[in-house]
């Protein structure tokens, strides 16, 4: 009796071992992740969200690829690739054997097909929505197939950023599809990619990716991502909070202190290849004056901005680059926060306001402005103390841009985020002369620096790094002369994920590459 | 029979095992279940800390107070606090001097030197937000500090709000989660309900157990004692915002459930079951004294407050957990009182809204509901001054229509500069404008600026908070839907009155048209009946003629017959008086007899070939001639030519006494006679049919449908169409269909037409084949020829009305057309295909016949 009764329980002892052994190694496969707002498209280069970015990136692969963690240029889909002297000239061969999702080789075809349909307008394939990216690809005068695994590309000059202009997601390549019949609706708006993940399915409010089990590089660990657009910020921390949700985007700075305190949640942070920007138009009177410029980057408290405004999650900003991006400098003239230095600069040029001066500022928060209207009405206060009257004009995201592109303002906030972490895409973007025509200035305040301009475009051209650095070295030192902007902020990146989750890093645009994820 | 029992036994112990395991397994999963649900219960009550300490840090009082008269800061803190929750409230100025502290009801105040600097306060004062959990001394706490901001974005002070997690919280998460609580530090309990049950363990000794169970196989606590508690534990690890581990929380799950399980094994379920209700018997007889009395007064008290008696005292102060109880109901009556201030603030600022919505909806006097707009808007966002301001159309000057707190009691007063100059700009942006104490909001309807609404607040309010300009946008969006009702209804007014006269003018005019169009339409009917008419009279003309050719046949043959009928008559009688004259008269009979028996095979003898002629007659000569007949060759020709050489024997007979010659000449003209009057009977049945089949075609009653085999119609046609039927060979397929509702003469219309087509497609060779079939309630009629077929570029058209390719008159055709709207009206269709060598006209009739409105209104329209 006794013996049997201790064998009873050392089988069941077993059986209750085996079933929570095998409870406990089985693998969790899938990753919940939670967006603001739903994919726009599953075609790259229909997209302008960080959240159809970060989707689309892991399906399709562009020729280049720029390192997360070191922000240098790597190849991607090209293995290698070289530039005539001529600098206008570039030969990409491409990597051999990569399949796209449906097991058709990867060649030149395909690249040639994804350039041609978005810079050509006329390309029976071109969609209206790609408008938003031809910049990308405009400077390219030809493009041909010089082998199945070679090409070359012409660009009108020498273009130093032509490189990480082929990383932007938007040229993640696409199987080419037959030109002369009309392409299908599924064709057009799900293409085929060679991503470490592939499409599972796809609807409005969630897309399933699957582990492509094909893909030429190191393949995904985790087999399965769930996006899922969950609008109300609400929601995506209580799923957070009960464990429905793996990793949450957008948390709102009132929630990051309960994911700290939560044991199983961390904050992934990351820095933002990002500016905040207080224009000053200098078309327009009184800031055709450098002096007043300058007065006012006097008067500006950022100190007090990065606090309030960004609760601390920012860094004071002193020029146009992020310290991240290669070519950035902190050997350029720097504005203390000096009231009285600004009043007596006024003074001497002897401002009087007639009326109030015009601060356009967007409702919506932006990645790179958690709390823009506070941040206005902050500098408001800043600049009235200094005697200049501020009426604060409050607009939407979308008609703030149109209005200060037209140039209707006197002063502006706005931001960038970097698309590829050069420092071009900055400078050159907001502060030439070329990007500064009424009616889609990018370049807000106008700024027109025939010097400036010089500099940019000649280290636009040249492809020695070193050179490049040295022009924009003295550019950004002309800039802050000039001070057209009040830098303000580079803000952080923050997600929130589950602690058990691992190898996640969140690049510069926000985008993080779940290929990398592990349990 | 011991051996018997063992399988039994060992059943009845495995059975015993899994359900105890089991029943532990769940509840270890339970507890560490409820450990997260207390997580985030606590994560909750941290949210709640954070943002009641932010409103406090927002409260205008406050700010002002900081800056003004700190003295005063202690009795604002003292009263804020009793309406938080439970918490040490402390109030630090800018230099992180503490100023005030207050204790919230219920919380214990942790040691004084604990409170002062911290990280916390650093990080407000240095315009942070902060909250975190933290080990403080020998507590841990939630902390929030949130910095005192004034309008001109200086700091004025720290608020900080401390909650230990103690005794009364653990309490707070055991109603909520139904299971123990403990709050444990790094090495030291600081909050727990597990000893609430009058347990001796001391605090210490209870971590220790704690640990010891957390770190064991399965998580047991034992508290030791006479009422031997048990628990399954579970506990999570608490972190500070900086990721320190200061602590965790650990819940217990009472392991009762699994301890009456073993006992329910081991006795008798009945007995404990006795045992349970006679121990609950005598407990409640024993303490229901006790408790009632203080219990019946909570009651009281509760009634009181329901029926809305709030100042009801609850004097119940016994050390118990109903004094307990009625002390927590005091705070929440207090907690509710301030609450419900809230509710009643946010409740007039919604009814205000509902209000000015609705008297909006409702008035279309214009100014009335500006008036209304401002008035409302400045008492919800409490500004002194407000005005609303409409654009003039025509030169796009400002003007004052409504405004609240401008004075101007006698005339319209006069608005400041700045005013109009801000007015201007937000309707110049289209946006909100902002400018120190004045905010504008322009009018817009559908892109279309109308004018702006100015608010200016008084000095001493918070500047407009971005929900105060989402509030003044929603009434500005009001006004200027008020602005354009009221110009709606201005242009809607005039445009209907011009609207009426424009309708009358166009009436009259339209019943002008109208009576033209009908007279156009009775000539066109009147033509097309004409039409109709000179097409069916045509289509008749050359029936007629058929029908006359067709009788013209039998009448020539009766003619004929007649003609000659009296002669041979004659003869016949002539020679039967001869032959009278030789024979007998038993003879005589027996020949007449003979005779008139043999006249209806007589009279259907057909005309033979001459070579059978010949044949047969040399053979009946050689048999007369072999009995002496003389002028045998000539006889039997003229028998065997009438078809009477069966008679010859009774030739022979007779011969001895009369002339053979007589005889064969009898029957020959007998013969004759029998032939003629049958081609006069055929003759005449076939006149007689023709005239049937002309009256069944046209048939007497035009407007009576008539149930009918549709073979009928198609084999009078048929007959009528005999003549135009040479060299045509009919073949039929009728099959058994079901009788048809029709207009018998305007169906055989149709197939007189078809057939005719079909004729005059063949020219004379051919074969029409004619089929009839069932087709679900449909009987269907095919209609065949083998004829050359019709050209692919005619096909399309041929039932285009009058469309022909036939010269006019010729052939009995109506039109393809007509024959369609006639299968139409009948409810049914009729289709054709043609290739050449084949051409089919298919028509399906629907067995029920027409609808019965569809029929007459086309036989109005035909």
């Amino acid at each position: 009796m006794v013996c049997s009764s201790s064998l009873v329980r050392l089988s069941l002892t077993l059986l209750l071992l085996t079933g929570c052994e095998r409870k406990a190694s089985q693998p969790r496969r899938a990753l919940v992740i939670a967006q603001p707002r739903a994919v726009e498209s599953l075609d790259p280069p229909r997209n302008t969200t960080a959240e159809g970015a970060q989707v689309v990136s892991l399906l399709y692969e562009p020729l280049i690829r720029i390192d997360g963690a070191s922000g240098r240029v790597m190849p991607g889909l090209a293995a290698r690739w070289s530039v005539a002297p001529d600098g206008r000239t570039w030969t990409f061969h491409l990597r051999r054997g990569v399949r796209f999702h449906d097991g058709s080789p990867f060649d030149a075809k395909a690249v040639v097909y994804t350039i041609d349909r978005l810079r050509n307008s006329r390309h029976p394939h071109y969609h209206q929505g790609y408008a938003a990216w031809q910049n990308i690809v405009r400077n390219i005068t030809a493009i041909e197939e010089t082998g199945r695994f070679t090409l070359r590309l012409v660009t009108k000059r020498p273009f130093a950023p032509f490189l990480r202009n082929l990383a932007i997601f938007p040229l993640g390549i696409v199987k080419a599809q037959p030109l002369d019949r009309a392409i299908s609706k599924t064709v057009a708006l799900t293409p085929v990619g060679t991503g470490p993940y592939r499409i599972s399915s796809h609807q409005r409010d969630e897309v399933i990716l699957t582990r492509n089990p094909h893909y030429w590089g190191p393949k995904a660990n985790v087999e399965r991502l769930v996006f899922r657009a969950i609008k109300e910020r609400r929601q995506r921390m209580l799923g957070l909070q009960s464990g429905t949700l793996d990793v949450a985007f957008g948390l709102a700075p009132a929630d990051r202190p309960i994911v700290q305190l939560h044991p199983e949640l961390r904050l992934q942070r990351g820095r933002g290849d990002n500016v905040a920007y207080l224009a000053m138009n200098t078309r327009r009177a009184p800031f055709d004056d450098v002096r007043v410029r300058r007065a006012i980057n006097h008067a500006v408290d950022k100190g007090l901005i990065v606090k309030l405004g960004f609760q601390g999650l920012a860094t004071v900003a002193h020029g146009a680059l992020p310290p991240s991006v290669w070519a950035y400098t902190s050997k350029i003239k720097r504005y203390s926060y000096d009231p009285a230095r600004a009043r007596r600069l006024l003074g001497s040029v002897g401002y009087d306001p007639e009326r109030p001066l015009r601060l356009y500022v967007m409702s919506t928060p932006r990645p790179y402005f958690p709390s823009p209207v506070l941040v206005a009405r902050i500098i408001a206060r800043n600049l009235a103390r200094v005697g200049i009257p501020i009426t604060l004009v409050v607009k939407s995201h979308a008609e703030h841009l149109a209005a200060v592109g037209r140039g209707e303002h006197d002063l502006c906030l706005l931001g960038w985020v970097g698309d590829n972490g050069d420092p071009d895409n900055f400078l050159y973007m907001l502060l030439d002369r070329d990007n500064a025509r009424i009616g889609s200035a990018q370049n807000v305040a106008f700024f027109d620096h025939s010097k400036v301009h010089e500099l940019l475009i000649a280290a636009r051209q040249e492809l020695n790094r070193a050179q490049r650095k040295e022009l924009y070295l003295r550019a950004q030192q002309l800039i802050a002369e000039e001070a057209p902007w009040v830098p303000l902020a580079h803000s952080e990146y923050d997600v929130g994920v589950r602690h058990d989750i691992r190898g996640l890093s969140l690049s510069a645009n926000g985008i993080i590459d779940f290929a990398r994820a592990r349990f | 029979m011991a051996t018997a029992l063992v399988p039994l036994v060992i059943a009845a112990a495995v059975a015993h095992e899994v359900t105890l395991t089991r029943l532990e397994l769940s509840l270890e999963i339970r507890a560490r279940k409820n450990a997260q649900i207390a997580l985030n219960l606590l994560l909750q009550h941290v949210q709640r800390v954070r943002d009641e300490v932010e409103a406090f840090a927002r409260a205008p009082d406050l700010i002002e107070l900081l800056t003004l008269q700190p003295s005063l800061v202690p009795a604002l803190v003292r009263e804020r606090a009793r309406v938080m929750t439970p918490a040490v409230v402390e109030v630090a100025d800018r230099r992180g001097k503490t100023v005030a502290r207050a204790n919230a009801p219920g919380a214990n105040a942790p040691p004084e030197k604990t409170f002062h600097g911290g990280l916390a306060l650093l990080k407000a004062l240095n315009f942070e937000r902060y909250i975190t959990l933290a080990q403080v001394g020998k507590d841990v706490v939630i902390r929030a500090a949130v910095p005192v901001v004034d309008n001109e974005f200086s700091l004025r002070g720290v608020v900080i709000s401390t909650v230990a997690l103690d005794d009364d919280l653990a309490g707070y998460f055991k109603g909520v989660l139904r299971a123990e609580v403990a709050f444990v530090a790094n090495n030291r309990m600081v909050g727990t309900t597990f000893l609430q049950r009058g347990r001796t363990m001391g605090r210490a000794e209870l971590l220790t157990q704690i640990t010891k169970a957390l770190g064991a196989d399965h998580p047991v606590l034992s508290l030791g004692g006479d009422d031997d508690g048990e628990f399954v534990v579970a506990a999570i690890p608490l972190q500070s915002a900086a990721g320190e581990r200061v602590g965790s929380i650990v819940v217990g799950l009472d392991r009762d459930e699994f301890i009456t399980a073993r006992r329910g094994a081991q006795r008798a379920l009945l007995f404990a079951f006795i045992v349970a209700l006679f121990v609950a018997l005598a407990g409640a007889t024993m303490f229901g004294g006790h408790i009632t009395v203080p219990l019946s007064r909570l009651h009281r008290g509760i009634l009181a407050m329901a029926k809305g008696d709030r100042s009801h005292p609850l004097d119940i102060d016994t050390a118990d957990e109903i004094g307990e109880l009625a002390r927590s109901f005091h705070d929440m009556r207090l907690a509710l009182d301030e609450h419900e201030r809230r509710l009643a603030d946010r409740i007039s600022e919604l009814s205000t809204l509902h209000h000015v919505g609705r008297t909006l909806g409702s008035v279309l006097e214009l100014d009335a509901v500006l008036r209304i707009v401002v008035t409302e808007l400045s008492k919800v966002l409490r500004v002194e001054r407000c005005a609303l301001l409409t654009l003039r159309e025509k030169d796009g000057e400002l003007l004052l229509r409504a405004h609240a707190g401008l004075g101007g009691e006698e005339g319209p007063p006069a608005l400041p500069p700045t005013w109009l100059a801000l007015a201007a700009a937000a309707i110049a942006e289209h946006g909100i404008c902002v400018d120190g104490r004045h905010l504008a909001v322009q009018l817009e309807t559908r892109d279309k600026a109308l004018g702006a609404l100015v608010l200016a607040r008084a000095a001493d309010l918070p500047e407009f908070s971005e929900a105060a300009m989402h509030l003044a946008e929603t009434f500005a969006g009001q006004a200027a839907a008020a602005i354009e009702n009221a110009g709606l209804y201005q242009a809607v007014r005039r445009f209907s009155e011009g609207l009426e006269r424009e309708v009358e003018k166009r009436t009259a005019e339209l019943r002008l048209a109208n009576v033209e169009l009908e007279r156009t339409l009775s000539e066109l009917k009147e033509t097309q009946t004409q039409l109709i008419l000179s097409e069916r009279l045509a289509g008749l003309g050359s029936l007629v003629a058929g029908v006359a050719h067709e009788v013209n046949t039998p009448s020539g043959a009766i003619q004929g017959s007649v003609q000659i009928l009296p002669e041979t008559l004659n003869r016949t009688l002539v020679l039967g008086a001869r032959l009278a004259e030789q024979l007998s008269a038993d003879e005589m009979r027996r020949m007449l007899a003979t005779l008139s028996e043999a006249r209806p095979r007589l009279a259907k003898h057909g005309v033979r070939p001459p070579a059978e002629v010949r044949r047969q007659a040399a053979r009946l000569q050689r048999d007369l001639s072999a009995l002496g007949i003389k002028s045998a060759k000539r006889l039997a020709q003229k028998l065997v030519a009438c078809g009477a050489e069966y008679l010859a024997p009774f030739v022979v007979e007779l011969a001895d006494r009369s002339d053979p010659n007589d005889v064969v000449a009898l029957i020959e003209n007998l013969a004759f006679l029998s032939r003629g009057i049958g081609a006069i009977e055929t003759a005449n049945k076939r006149i007689i049919r023709l005239v049937k089949a002309l009256r069944a075609y046209s048939h007497a009653d035009p407007d009576a449908l008539v149930e009918v085999e549709v073979t009928d119609g198609i084999e009078t046609t048929l007959t009528i169409l005999h003549t135009q039927l040479r060299g045509v060979s009919l073949v039929r397929k009728y099959r058994e269909v079901p009788k048809i509702l029709v207009y018998v003469d305007e169906l055989n219309q149709v197939w007189t037409n078809l057939l005719h087509n079909a004729i005059q497609a063949l020219e004379g060779e051919g074969t029409i084949t004619i089929e009839t079939f069932v087709d679900g309630d449909e009987v269907g009629v095919n209609i065949t020829d083998n004829g050359p077929g019709i050209p692919s570029d005619v096909l399309p058209r041929i039932f285009e009305p009058h469309f022909s390719t036939k010269p006019r008159g010729e052939g009995t055709g109506l039109g393809l057309g007509i024959a369609r709207k006639i299968v139409e009206k009948h409810g049914g269709m009729i289709a054709v295909e043609s290739r050449p060598g084949h051409t089919s006209f298919t028509v399906h009739l629907t067995v029920a016949g027409p609808r019965r409105d569809e029929a007459t209104s086309e036989r109005e329209r035909v």
